[in-house]
């Protein structure tokens, strides 16, 4: 489970967490067919109101990326399917890049080093070069 | 949707010359955790102490499990708990006798609940009431309010006297009470992290009035930051403070910071569009809110930076 809040952070809760499974879901660590955590065990393990985790699957379920089938569980559905995969995963990208953007301004550097920065970056996260093969983003992938 | 268990119809309460409740109506909702919030003398106390039948309102009336809370029936009772703010004990007790007397009164009474409970918070069962610390009587005091799986819980300040890992385990037990019991918590605090971390809804009173009745979330969502690069000072202060929906603007080391208030209305959208540089947002936390709701008595119009009250 790689769902972590900042309970200090600028954005609710809810907000952290349901963005945090959409992107649990585009990335493939949960599949389709998978039983979502319960909501009593994610509440003890995120330290979150139990109320806040249903709201979220609530939420979700709604826009489809979480389905309730009759008597059973709520499981993964995958990504919606009037959605389109690429612009979502960009939204995602978007929303994680914005604040970077503004720090990059803030700091003053200019745009032509901050590219190259992230370009070295995106290059050194690359599972096929051992060198920077970091556990926590790479575990669950076989 | 299911009524609320818990609802207020112009209640008036005073005490001599002070209104301690001003006519107040609205409901809680149906289940979660409500933080009540407000200042010393806001009436908080008196909001759950009518709640819990304890206070007769001169005039409205209050609604629990739909019943009149000034007389509330003996199967109305049993699915309440309280937690007052000084709990009074039988002082020649131990801490088991004491649940063991209040425990007769429940039949839903759970033993194991209560177990568990004396192991989290650290309670020795077999103590004499009279030898605890102020924390441990508070723990006992709300041992003795979730032993019979109350539907409404009404906790008046109720982790005031906890050490940080007993605020936690009480934390912990609130939110297996709302899920396993599908409760409705009100505690009353002055502390607005516990209250952004436990609860899920917010109800605000200042001088017996409401202020604000509304999920956390959409609270929160309300109350906004915009940081802004400005490094010429070019961004138009005038203007901007014209806009409704902004609350205060202010310039420091190259940025301007403008927290404002979405109202609906779309001024704050018409802002956004009219600002041309990018805007990093963020929502303030229930600590900045809580000045901008409840201002200073002396003047109204200026606001406070937040304040530990």
């Amino acid at each position: 489970m790689l769902l972590h809040i900042d309970p200090h952070s600028g954005i609710p809760i809810f907000r952290q967490l349901q963005d945090q499974i959409r992107m649990a879901i585009l990335s493939g660590l949960w599949k389709e067919g998978d039983e979502v955590p319960a909501t009593r065990a994610l509440s003890e393990s995120l330290g979150v109101n139990p109320m806040t985790i249903s709201k979220v699957y609530s939420l979700l379920e709604m826009e489809g990326w979480l389905e309730r089938r009759r008597g059973k569980p709520l499981v993964v559905k995958g990504r919606p399917s009037d959605s389109n995969e690429d612009a979502e995963r960009i939204a995602l990208l978007r929303d994680l890049l914005r604040p970077v953007a503004h720090r990059v301004r803030q700091l003053g550097i200019s745009e032509e080093l901050a590219l190259r920065e992230w370009e070295n970056l995106i290059r050194q996260s690359d599972p096929s070069s051992d060198s920077a093969n970091r556990p926590d983003s790479r575990s669950s992938r076989p | 949707m299911n009524p609320s268990p818990l609802t207020f119809d112009h209640v008036l309460k005073s005490f001599d010359d002070t209104i301690a409740l001003n006519e107040i109506t609205f409901s809680m909702p149906e289940r979660g955790i409500v933080g009540l919030v407000g200042r010393n003398g806001a009436g908080k106390t008196t909001l759950l102490n009518v709640a819990a039948g304890l206070l007769i309102p001169d005039s409205g009336e209050a609604y629990t499990f739909g019943e009149p809370a000034s007389k509330l029936s003996s199967r109305a009772l049993s699915r309440l708990g309280v937690v007052p703010h000084k709990p009074q004990f039988m002082e020649t007790l131990s801490a088991e006798e004491y649940l063991r007397i209040i425990a007769n009164f429940y039949p839903t009474w759970d033993w194991e609940r209560v177990a568990t409970l004396y192991n989290a918070l650290e309670i020795e069962p077999g103590k004499r009431i009279s030898t605890l610390s102020e924390g441990q009587r508070q723990k006992l005091s709300i041992i003795a309010a979730v032993g019979h799986h109350p539907e409404l819980l009404l906790m008046d300040e109720p982790m005031s006297n906890l050490d940080p890992i007993a605020r936690s385990e009480t934390i912990r037990m609130l939110w297996q009470v709302i899920e396993e019991d599908e409760a409705l918590v009100v505690f009353s605090s002055h502390i607005l992290t516990d209250v952004e971390k436990v609860a899920d809804w917010v109800t605000c009173l200042d001088f017996g009035q409401l202020l604000a009745n509304q999920s956390l979330d959409d609270l929160r969502e309300a109350y906004l930051q915009w940081t802004v690069r400005d490094p010429d000072a070019s961004l138009d202060e005038v203007r901007i403070r014209e806009n409704k929906a902004v609350i205060s603007f202010k310039r420091e080391a190259g940025v301007v910071r403008i927290t404002l208030h979405t109202d609906g209305e779309g001024n704050a959208s018409a802002l956004r569009q009219s600002i041309q540089t990018p805007i990093e947002e963020r929502c303030l936390t229930l600590d900045e809110i809580f000045p901008i709701l409840c201002p200073p008595r002396t003047s109204k119009r200026t606001l406070p930076t937040p304040i530990v009250w």
